[in-house]
């Protein structure tokens, strides 16, 4: 299945690694970050979660969690209330931890 | 084929499959994602599908999050040489304002202010400490506190990183230790606060601040760099001035760092506590998805190695003698021993040490191999520092993600 083949049977032709570094081809630069925003699965709340919770950071903090259970998300919720001063109201916590849970949730484990 | 435990196998080159997976599935999950990213790379656990995306100064990288910017350096990097190239170390900030605008980093703008119990404050451009003070370079490991997140079962939230959250450069700068002396810290002086120029989208998120002990960070081996591998440090990882804490975690490795502020008393941040924290015990592991009794900051590096070649999934012939080679690493007590096992960690044999860059640097090791037998071999490193710290076989676990060390085992399909 590794189409690659013939190119991987040479890894060991070179004893050592080189110490230095290759020179960066990318000094000259200019200072711009990417455009370029990831965004979460659609769905009931998702609008609420944007909104929210794109205010200090990318949605790829939500989408690159794994599988989280109701009770990780709920506690994710909480420490960006409590911790980091997330404007949410308690009648917005149900409706963000049921969306996340939802898209981005494991089974709750059996005990 | 790919447990969890492996180096991610496919970094930069996409196969046939691969692609049309991604194209598929990936595109999906990345629906408002413009500028259009030709590749993805997928890191080997679950969820682990990340695009890779070219910043300023650096190659394209395995990005974590878009802002504030978390690159990871792909796997393969490491198999290329010692000092990991300024263009593929890793990028980690916290903040919504993070890096710091280009205008607030020109020479004549960017000043080190040293302030609070000390008998002189001072506050100095870059060139200024080149000037006033001796410089000096040292040779060390920079890895996040969270390195291999991903990896961790159960898994747990926070960044999902693969083993690419750490790289080794020659960092050139003046000691911290020179300019708190000139500051003349104050006998009552009992924690020294660094803080950068990032900043929270927020007043009411909590500034990016951490501390040392002044025995610390009164250490000769301390630096405030501003040279990265022989050239300024790249805007991601500092520019223009970093803290460099040989032997320590990331986290206290503040990037752009402009403030630092002696105090009597114990600061209260976040980022100190609850943040950063590890169980209180000597393998900072409790119990999977249990809660430590009690927590201390994370401190000091512990003992890690890689088999960076044969990457995980290459195909090999038996009977051929090939090379296998890696990384190894501590906190400065400097790697004793590397042993090697291709079978699956029943025997061992010992691996030769590549020339030392210093005790706190990757070393390499390597050793000749000639599969015996065909089918699936799991290959397996595990270093042992002077002090006679080595790494678990099996994985370790808290609640946080931290400090990963295990034996990390590469499968490779020998034919
Ligand atoms: C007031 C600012 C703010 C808002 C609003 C906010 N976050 Fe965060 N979030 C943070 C900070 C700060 C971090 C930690 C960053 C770090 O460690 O790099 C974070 C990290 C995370 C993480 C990574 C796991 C962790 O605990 O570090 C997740 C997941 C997350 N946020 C989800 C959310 C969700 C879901 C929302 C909306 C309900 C949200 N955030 C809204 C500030 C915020």
């Amino acid at each position: 299945m590794l189409g690659c083949l013939p190119a991987l049977l040479a890894f060991g032709a070179e004893p050592f690694v080189s110490v230095e570094p290759a020179r960066n081809p990318f000094a000259g630069d200019a200072l711009v970050l990417p455009a370029g925003q990831p965004s979460v699965q659609p769905g009931e709340g998702a609008g609420l979660v944007i909104a929210t919770c794109s205010q200090c950071h990318s949605l790829d903090y939500i989408t690159t969690q794994p599988p989280l259970t109701r009770a990780q998300w709920t506690a994710g919720v909480e420490k960006m209330r409590a911790r980091f001063g997330a404007s949410v109201s308690s009648n917005q916590v149900p409706i963000l931890t049921e969306y996340l849970t939802r898209a981005y949730g494991a089974p709750a484990k059996s005990p | 084929m790919n447990r969890p435990g492996s180096n991610a196998r496919n970094d930069g080159a996409l196969t046939r499959r691969q692609f049309l997976a991604w194209s598929g599935a990936a595109a999906a999950a990345w629906p408002a994602l413009r500028g259009a990213d030709a590749s993805t790379t997928t890191l080997p656990f679950a969820n682990g599908t990340r695009p890779l995306v070219k910043y300023p100064q650096k190659r394209p990288l395995i990005r974590l999050t878009a802002r504030p910017p978390q690159l990871e350096t792909p796997f393969s990097v490491f198999n290329e040489s010692l000092l990991t190239p300024n263009d593929a170390f890793f990028v980690r900030y916290h903040l919504t304002n993070a890096p710091p605008p280009p205008e607030l980093l020109q020479p004549d703008r960017f000043r080190l202010g040293v302030g609070g119990k000390v008998t002189t404050p001072l506050s100095l451009s870059v060139a200024e400490l080149i000037a006033k003070f001796e410089s000096v370079e040292t040779v060390a490991v920079l890895q996040c506190s969270g390195n291999s997140r991903g990896f961790f079962e159960p898994r747990v939230a926070g960044g999902q990183l693969g083993h690419g959250a750490m790289g080794c450069a020659r960092w050139k700068g003046v000691r911290l230790a020179d300019v708190l002396k000139a500051a003349g810290l104050k006998p009552e002086a009992t924690q020294i606060l660094f803080n950068g120029l990032d900043t929270p989208a927020l007043p009411a998120t909590p500034d990016f601040v951490k501390t040392l002990e002044p025995d610390l960070a009164l250490s000769p081996e301390l630096l405030l760099a501003y040279e990265m591998n022989g050239e300024p440090l790249p805007w991601l990882n500092g520019f223009p001035l970093r803290l460099v804490i040989p032997g320590y975690y990331g986290t206290y490795w503040i990037k752009q760092v402009s403030e630092i502020t002696a105090i009597d008393g114990e600061f209260k941040g976040f980022w100190m506590n609850p943040g950063y924290r590890i169980p209180d015990d000597p393998c900072a592991a409790i119990a999977p998805g249990t809660t430590p009794k009690r927590t201390v900051p994370i401190s000091r590096l512990n003992v890690r190695s890689f088999i960076t070649s044969p990457a995980a999934g290459t195909a090999i012939r038996t009977g051929t003698e090939t090379r296998v080679r890696g990384i190894a690493f501590d906190d400065g007590h400097g790697i004793r021993e590397v042993l090697f096992s291709d079978d699956g960690g029943r025997r061992w044999q010992a691996a030769e040490l590549g020339t030392s860059l210093g005790n706190y640097a990757f070393r390499e090791w390597t050793i000749p191999w000639t599969p015996s037998r065909a089918g699936t071999v799991t290959l397996m490193a595990r270093a042992t520092n002077r002090l006679g710290q080595s790494q678990p076989m099996e994985p370790l676990w808290n609640p946080s993600g931290y400090m990963r060390n295990c034996v990390e085992p590469v499968e490779v399909n020998v034919t």
